[in-house]
């Protein structure tokens, strides 16, 4: 296995054009290859190591926007005081993130191209409406985060490409992140669901629900939100909904049930409690 | 107890705590020896067949290949079974759960040695596997070894019959309790080097050096003075280091024997929870006779337990938990069933509890029940049937002394108040809260099952300086074993602690003392340090006589100091020590001691089961999530009847490490397999309690001398264990109002219980 | 660890506990082994090899890090701080003494990186709640103590620090 740490994009497209791009592997955080190599995964021809790219680096405020670099770890997420203003679900979903040692490390791109299921900062992005910024040898590219995860482990990203960064439009509204786990720190989510969410009269103005881990990506329940923002359904009525936009499937976890009805439980629990009902039950 | 005492009771700091806090400690793993070879286990892929073919071509191109050991080349006996001879070393021809060792592959590295396992193909002939107690139990041919029943036991007490015809109410209800994964921090592992004289050496981590010592005297076909054990600082055991390192350290050590190089072997995790041993699954049910004041009258227990692919120690997990199937009550009918089957799963051993945690599940859920049915509270239940001095336990066993059940329970509801607290609910509805209680018993040391094996051995040489040296015949494990030994020899001798070092065990120091199990330790050890304190007081006596110009009688001797008790003179006891070695006088005993004789008839269940009994009650509350059926302990209250004390902080350690595995094995460690293949085969879906799952425990240790015990202690290693998750348990069943009759409880199996109470229930 | 029959080397210089080391590495090496074999500083364990109990827990550049996750020539000038290196010249550090005296070992496994993850905690928060402790300990297992007697040990650790 060779290994290279390119010090600019311009070296990284150099050496990854070198070699035949199946033989490419890129380590960022190593947090999810790392376990996979030592349990047995083959390992690649050719290892690029992109930490030292500066290009992937840094966090930048705008004025409609922030732009996090993919090299950015969990650590430094819950750290940014900008994500920690306008973003409390993205640093929600940090602060369940694994363990001190992995969030040293993790980093957001690396959440993106994983594109698990269940990926923590992932429900939260979606439901920012957060948009990947890919870099690549013919030139850079934007993609809605919804359009670049295709299925489990799926992007659309291309042979050289990387993801540079992700950018999340300001956002006015509120937003909480919810995760289940089997126990209470340490764990994959069963559940989680990230909400933007803005309050008026007792009803919701604006409603966004992103939820992982009930379907092969995650989803947006736009069928549910529809109804309870546009058609002024009622929580009870509308819950049902959900089911048109998951699809949860049994594993060593949970068994495909399990996710469905808890979803729908803490989902309706969170939603009376937004609108001021207080009694969630 | 007593007040006199200048060590025991006393908060004693651990005594090898240092090294492990800066890495100087060198476990298996982080020892070099030079000219070393690696080996690795090759094991079978199928859960039960024929093996039909070997062939080694991939392995041997491996670089670093050095061989492939398989059964043929065992000089010695090809059997590693600890009780009963069904396990062979290397598998043959027959392999009977995946993870079965067929061979050793043997190289330079470790990876390669793992390279060459994975490499070696084999083919087998499959057969019709069978992976539960039902499977096992109704199969009529091929079965695992000549029957698929590994063992039972019996009791038959009084007239049960005629007994639940007098009761007012049978109660019957079924239980299950899940197999459980040890996770050890530190995997199996285990150096074997061969030495010029002949004798094979065997380091390794491992909690019984003369259960090894014995395997690989028998697999090398030597005599035990050819096979010399020595333990390493041992990462962790809870039983999985009980047999397990037989089998490893007789396979290094008939690979180091064979190429003539040191040879060693450490397990890669997801490996050791295949291969090595769990604790057993069980499948109870329970039917008990009591009358309207609440007195039991009669019981009749069945016992199922899995005991996967080999006996190893099925027969005495099987023993223990029979024996305390009705926990520490009065029955005074009773009968009870015990089997143990063979199933192609890993063969289940020992786990702290063994076999105590699984009927504990039973008998607690059963006094609920009964209390429920009874409208009658459960800890007035419980006290007015629970053990007392001259009680009679279910195997017709009068106790003597030290019983202090009652007073457990009666303290675990005083420092939790019990009283106070009862079933809520927050007030959105989302959260319920509920609080259990559960006592348990616990039969110290090996009991007549294994008291042909229940004496040890201590070693205690006084040096020239004044310091001693403590040889012991049982194993530090992480449980605080040196610690306590140093603190015991402090005592009995008078002496300062500074000058007490204790060895790791080595079987050349101190005789077959047994294995380090039962929470026998601090009973066995501290027994023996006492017989050899009697040994050299009188010495030390009659020097200091001579030193002080008095009587030996006058002579006291404490405070790392002999006093003339009549004038006040003193010596200091290097200056004593160096004295005995001017004089030529003995600086060296041996002490030994052995459990009592057990009057005990198997084919009744009647008898002295074990020598004595520790106690414990623990009182648990939780909190469930009606949403997602997510349980969160919020606090353990633990009472403990461990006779004396010896050391108070290694007491709580004990009981808080033993309450959160037990919150583990409630909640949240859920083996699962697939066809023989544990699926959850490493941390991340295994889930082990993490630093916010293990509850806060408070603890109170109940005094309760044992009269046979050294300064009145008994042993609480196990006993830390047993009653946590039926407290857990009984406490989620009081914060729900439904009945819970299996282990783990799992947010799924929770919610599924919600819903069963009511349709509705966890629906928005 | 991880094997390949034909590996390729990487000329890795790294500081380890202050000592810069140079040294020829299979490009494959993860850095726990690294430091285990090829430096013989055996304190970091390893006991899941896939970044879920912590026991290889050390430092990478100031922060802590399971190294069983790092392959060692990401480490190329870097510094790493390993137990061996936190109580050079044989003191303890205030944390290590806590540890002894709350009875926070047991076996002995988990300790190395557990101290190394609460001297993290200790570094960033003087006076951390239970609360934070337990947080910033939830990615190192241990399967003796029940962790009650390691929170006490970093909160009076913390204690030591509001004395000076």
């Amino acid at each position: 296995m060779k290994y290279n740490r390119p010090r600019s994009l311009a070296q990284y497209f150099e050496q990854a054009g070198a070699v035949p791009a199946a033989g490419v592997t890129v380590l960022a955080g190593g947090t999810d290859l790392m376990p996979g190599y030592e349990n047995g995964r083959p390992l690649p021809v050719h290892l690029l190591d992109i930490k030292a790219l500066p290009e992937l680096r840094g966090i930048v405020e705008r004025d409609h926007e922030i732009e996090i670099g993919a090299l950015t770890t969990i650590e430094q997420i819950r750290a940014n005081s900008a994500i920690n203003t306008l973003f409390t679900a993205l640093v929600e979903a940090a602060d369940q993130f694994a363990g001190p040692q992995i969030r040293h490390r993790a980093t957001i791109g690396g959440n993106l191209v994983n594109a698990s299921p269940a990926g923590d900062t992932l429900p939260p992005l979606y439901a920012y409406g957060a948009v990947v910024k890919i870099t690549g040898p013919a030139g850079e590219r934007t993609v809605p985060l919804e359009e670049f995860i295709t299925g489990p482990g799926q992007t659309t990203l291309a042979p050289g490409e990387l993801v540079q960064s992700v950018i999340l439009p300001k956002l006015r509204h509120r937003s909480l992140f919810y995760k289940l786990g089997l126990r209470q720190a340490m764990a994959i989510a069963v559940v989680n669901f990230a909400i933007t969410y803005a309050v008026k009269n007792g009803a919701f103005s604006h409603l966004a629900i992103a939820a992982g881990a009930v379907a092969p990506k995650v989803v947006l329940l736009d069928t549910l939100t529809e109804a309870l923002v546009s058609r002024g359904a009622t929580i009870d009525d509308a819950m049902h909904l959900v089911d048109n936009d998951i699809s949860p499937i049994d594993d060593l976890r949970a068994p495909a049930d399990y996710r469905r009805t808890v979803l729908k439980n803490v989902l309706a629990y969170t939603l009376r409690n937004l609108l001021g009902g207080g009694n969630g039950r | 107890m007593t007040s006199t005492t200048q060590y025991i009771g006393k908060p004693f700091k651990n005594v090898d705590a240092e090294d492990k806090l800066t890495g100087a400690t060198k476990y298996i793993t982080d020892m070099r020896f030079d000219n070393m070879a690696w080996a690795y286990p090759i094991f079978s892929t199928v859960p039960f067949g024929a093996v039909r073919q070997i062939d080694l071509k991939a392995a041997r191109s491996v670089p670093g290949y050095i061989d492939v050991i398989l059964a043929e080349r065992i000089p010695g006996e090809n059997q590693v079974g600890v009780i009963v001879e069904d396990q062979p070393l290397l598998a043959g021809k027959t392999v009977r759960f995946i993870g079965d060792v067929i061979g050793i592959a043997v190289a330079e590295t470790a990876a390669a040695a793992h390279r060459i396992a994975k490499l070696v193909e084999i083919t087998y002939t499959e057969y019709e596997p069978y992976f539960s107690i039902a499977e096992s139990e109704s199969a009529t041919s091929q079965f695992i070894h000549e029957t698929n029943i590994a063992c039972s036991h019996r009791i038959l007490k009084g007239d049960p019959a005629a007994a639940f015809r007098k009761s007012d109410l049978i109660v019957e209800a079924e239980f299950s309790t899940g197999s459980q994964e040890h996770f050890y921090l530190e995997p199996q592992g285990c150096v074997a080097f061969p030495e010029k004289d002949g004798q094979i050496v065997v380091m390794g981590s491992l909690q019984c050096p003369y259960y090894v010592q014995k395997a690989v005297a028998r697999a090398l076909g030597r005599p035990l003075d050819g096979v010399r054990v020595i333990q390493a600082p041992t990462g962790g055991a809870f039983g999985g280091k009980e047999d397990v390192p037989s089998e490893l350290g007789a396979r290094v050590a008939l690979a180091a024997s064979l190429i003539n190089r040191p040879v060693k072997m450490i397990y890669k995790r997801s490996d050791d929870i295949q291969i090595t041993s769990k604790r057993h699954a069980f499948s109870m049910r329970y039917k008990v006779g009591v009358m309207r004041d609440g007195t039991l009258q009669a019981a009749e227990i069945t016992l199922q337990s899995n005991a996967g692919a080999y006996a190893t120690l099925s027969s005495v997990v099987s023993y223990r938990s029979t024996m305390q199937s009705m926990g520490p009550y009065v029955v005074p009918n009773i009968r009870v069933n015990s089997t143990a089957y063979y199933t192609n799963l890993p063969p289940a051993g020992a786990f702290r509890g063994f076999g105590s945690p699984q009927v504990a599940f039973g008998h607690e859920r059963m006094m609920d029940l009964i209390a429920d049915r009874l409208d009658m509270d459960p800890v007035r239940l419980r006290l007015k049937n629970v053990l007392k001095v001259d009680a009679k336990t279910i195997t017709g066993q009068q106790l003597s002394a030290s019983v202090g059940a009652e007073e457990t329970i009666r303290q675990a509801c005083r420092i939790s108040s019990w009283e106070t607290n009862q079933a809520t609910g927050s007030t959105d509805g989302r959260y319920r809260y509920g609080q259990g209680i559960a006592a348990s018993i616990y039969g110290n040391c090996l009991g007549a099952a294994g008291w042909h094996m229940d004496g040890a051995g201590v070693n205690i040489s006084i040096q020239r300086d004044g310091t001693v040296k403590v040889a012991f015949g049982l194993a530090e494990m992480g449980q605080g074993a040196l610690t306590v030994v140093a603190q015991m020899t402090a005592e009995a001798l008078g002496i300062d602690h500074r000058r007490v070092v204790v060895l790791l065990t080595d079987t050349n120091s101190v005789p077959d003392s047994g294995p380090s199990v039962a929470s026998r330790n601090v009973v066995m050890t501290g027994n023996a340090i006492r017989d050899a304190a009697s040994k050299l007081l009188p010495i030390l006596k009659a020097a200091a006589a001579e030193l002080l110009g008095c009587g030996a009688d006058d002579v006291t001797i404490g405070s790392d100091l002999a006093t003339d008790s009549k004038t006040g003179t003193e010596v200091g006891f290097a200056e004593l020590a160096d004295y005995l070695y001017r004089g030529n006088q003995p600086t060296e005993m041996r002490g030994w001691w052995h459990v009592p004789q057990l009057d005990f008839d198997p084919d009744t269940g009647q008898g002295e089961a074990y020598f004595t009994y520790s106690y414990a009650t623990h009182v648990a509350r939780v909190q469930v999530d009606t949403l997602t059926g997510q349980v969160q302990v919020r606090g353990v209250w633990a009472a403990h009847d461990a006779g004396t004390v010896i050391n108070p902080a290694g007491l709580e350690g004990q009981v808080e490490g033993g309450v959160a595995q037990a919150t583990g094995w409630a909640l949240t460690e859920n083996i699962l397999v697939d066809r023989g293949q544990i699926i959850t085969s490493n941390l991340s879906t295994y889930l082990l309690p993490t630093a916010l799952d293990a509850p806060p425990v408070e603890t109170v240790a109940v005094e309760d001398p044992d009269p046979r015990g050294p300064w009145g202690a008994k042993g609480v290693g196990e006993p830390a264990f047993i009653p946590a998750a039926p407290a857990i348990a009984n406490a989620i069943s009081n914060a729900l109002g439904v009945e819970v009759y299996e282990l783990p409880l799992t947010p799924p199996k929770v919610l599924q219980l919600l819903e069963e109470q009511e349709p509705t229930a966890g629906m928005p | 660890m991880i094997y390949l029959d034909t590996p390729e080397y990487f000329d890795l210089e790294v500081t380890v506990n202050g000592q810069r080391h140079k040294h020829r590495v299979p490009t494959h090496l993860r850095l726990l082994d690294f430091l285990r074999d090829t430096l013989d500083l055996t304190g970091a364990k390893e006991t899941c090899g896939e970044g879920e109990c912590g026991a290889c827990t050390v430092f990478l550049d100031g922060q802590t890090v399971n190294s069983c996750l790092v392959l060692a020539v990401e480490t190329h000038g870097s510094e790493i701080i390993t137990i061996e290196g936190l109580s050079q010249g044989g003191t303890l550090s205030d944390l290590q003494q806590a540890f002894i005296d709350e009875h926070g070992v047991q076996c002995g496994y988990c300790t190395p990186g557990i101290v190394l993850s609460a001297t993290q905690l200790l570094r960033e928060e003087k006076h951390p709640t239970r609360e934070r402790i337990r947080f910033e300990l939830a990615g190192n297992i241990c399967r003796c103590t029940g962790y009650q007697k390691i929170f006490s040990a970093v909160a009076n650790a913390a204690c030591k620090h509001r004395e000076v």
